[in-house]
């Protein structure tokens, strides 16, 4: 072969791999943007605002964290082609089944709760009143999935991932230090005043903004209904590495600028944030509302979805975005369910819905290590994954992220119980 | 009219006895787990779990206190 010919051969193979890296990519990225949801929006503008620049490395270091959890599911995924509820009550039985279920609909439906939060509070910026944002929002979710193709949804999917990347140009608005950033991304290092309740409480919702039970679900059915083959799996893990990529550039871009202008105000939202900035500058507070708004319809379609996959599976019901809806009644009944129950308590009056929203993380990361648990049980069942089981690298990395899990969550429980015991740090 | 809430509420029992028997389907359909666990294993998964219990019990008793301080 010639040289130009060989050139040519390894060019239209580079092509080929992109063309079907185009046409696998999409779980991993909608996943990871998705978990940017409007919880995280509201938790990363609190965070810049309590803390500055000064946890951004805490974020940094959550991307690599989040990627190795969500991989083993499209490994797990496209090895047993079944979803995450069927798989752990296949290989646990029902009692541990059961249980995960449970974990998944209370996480889910508290999360929804929080995206319609995020979604009224952003509209609100625009006059719009929540009541009519809610019927909006679930009649475009409703259209999102009855069109009856796991394609078109998809893709409709990842022209909102585009729209959650408005904080890098916002952020590059107001010409923020790069200096700082870089450090502040880099170096880990505590915040003034040392640890302290506050710091655990904001470190624990960082983390379950970044990875949640939901997303465990979420990827690995979509792996199972874009029917992914092992072969697939390369293509997967850079799909999954680019969205951990883009989640972390969102956080610290979104940091950045509640850091730099907002610092030491006292935020307790992405609403009011977006809202105190207005006066700062206009496009910046409006890139952040849009931004907020967007966060939550990602986070409510992926959830909302997550829930009525695992209830298919494990009830057996048809469970995928390719039948129509009088083939999969309840796959579709569930996913309305879930959307109309989160919508309408957002419209209570007087309810709290910020302080719920903050501990909606905590509780999600709280669940967390019981999921993951599982997932690494799982990708450890040599007769199961065969060559795809975890290596022993694979799993102090993961056995390593539960422990931390585990220490994190019971600081926060015991800086709950005796407020004062992180005093001594400092 | 009374016709008519009997006729709803026993939908609604219909319903509900559909539900019933898939729990049980679904209970009879996984009874055997596929991966065994040692005694061990077992004991240190119910450990977490209750752990995991408390936690989020003083996760709410912090959300409710903080309500009820008008937060």
């Amino acid at each position: 072969m010639g040289f130009f010919a060989k050139i040519y051969y390894k060019f239209h193979r580079f092509i080929r791999a992109i063309q079907l890296f185009l046409m696998i990519a999409g779980p991993g990225i909608i996943v990871m943007i998705a978990d940017n949801d409007a919880g995280g929006i509201t938790t990363y503008s609190v965070t810049g605002s309590k803390f500055g620049y000064s946890l951004m490395w805490f974020l940094v270091l959550l991307g690599p964290v989040a990627y190795c959890v969500q991989e083993m599911t499209v490994r797990l995924g496209a090895v047993t082609k079944r979803g995450h509820a069927e798989a752990i009550f296949d290989a646990f039985g029902s009692f541990w089944g059961w249980f995960s279920l449970l974990d998944l609909v209370l996480t889910d439906w508290l999360t929804m709760i929080t995206e319609f939060v995020g979604m009224t509070a952003a509209m609100s910026i625009f006059h719009v009143p929540p009541a009519v944002t809610v019927l909006c929002v679930w009649s475009l979710m409703i259209f999102m999935v009855v069109q009856g193709k796991y394609w078109t949804w998809e893709k409709m999917a990842l022209l909102f991932c585009i729209i959650n990347l408005i904080y890098v140009p916002a952020a590059f608005l107001i010409h923020p230090s790069i200096k700082d950033i870089l450090y502040n991304s880099f170096i880990p290092h505590l915040p003034k005043g040392g640890f302290s309740a506050d710091l655990s409480f904001l470190l624990m919702a960082n983390i379950g903004t970044t990875i949640a039970p939901w997303m465990l679900f979420f990827q690995q059915s979509t792996v199972v209904d874009k029917n992914m083959q092992e072969k697939d799996i390369p293509y997967g893990r850079v799909d999954t590495a680019m969205g951990a990529v883009a989640t972390v550039l969102v956080a610290v871009f979104l940091i950045a600028i509640t850091g730099k202008l907002l610092y030491g105000m006292p935020i307790e939202s992405a609403a009011q944030a977006a809202i105190k900035l207005m006066p700062i500058n206009q496009w910046v507070g409006t890139f952040v509302a849009i931004g907020l708004f967007d966060a939550g319809f990602l986070g409510a379609i992926c959830i909302s979805l997550a829930s009525s996959w695992a209830w298919g599976e494990v009830f057996g019901w048809a469970h995928s975005l390719n039948h129509k809806v009088r083939e999969a009644p309840w796959f579709y009944a569930y996913y309305v369910f879930d959307l109309m129950l989160a919508g309408t308590v957002v419209l209570i009056p007087k309810a709290p819905l910020v302080l719920i929203t903050l501990f909606v993380q905590v509780i999600s990361v709280t669940l967390l290590p019981a999921a993951l648990v599982f997932l690494i049980l799982l990708l450890n069942d040599e007769e199961t994954m065969g060559k795809y089981k975890n290596t022993l690298l694979e799993n102090i990395l993961n056995i390593g992220i539960v422990v931390t899990l585990i220490i994190i969550s019971t600081m926060y429980g015991l800086g709950t119980l005796f407020p004062n015991i992180y005093n001594w740090i400092k | 009219m009374p016709n008519k809430i009997n006729r709803l509420s026993e939908q609604f029992k219909n319903i509900f006895r559909v539900w019933i028997q898939a729990i049980r389907d679904t209970d009879a359909k996984y009874k055997k787990p596929r991966i065994k666990m040692t005694l061990g294993v077992r004991i240190a998964l119910i450990s977490l779990r209750v752990y995991l219990i408390i936690l989020i019990s003083l996760s709410f008793f912090k959300l409710f206190t903080l309500i009820y301080q008008g937060h």
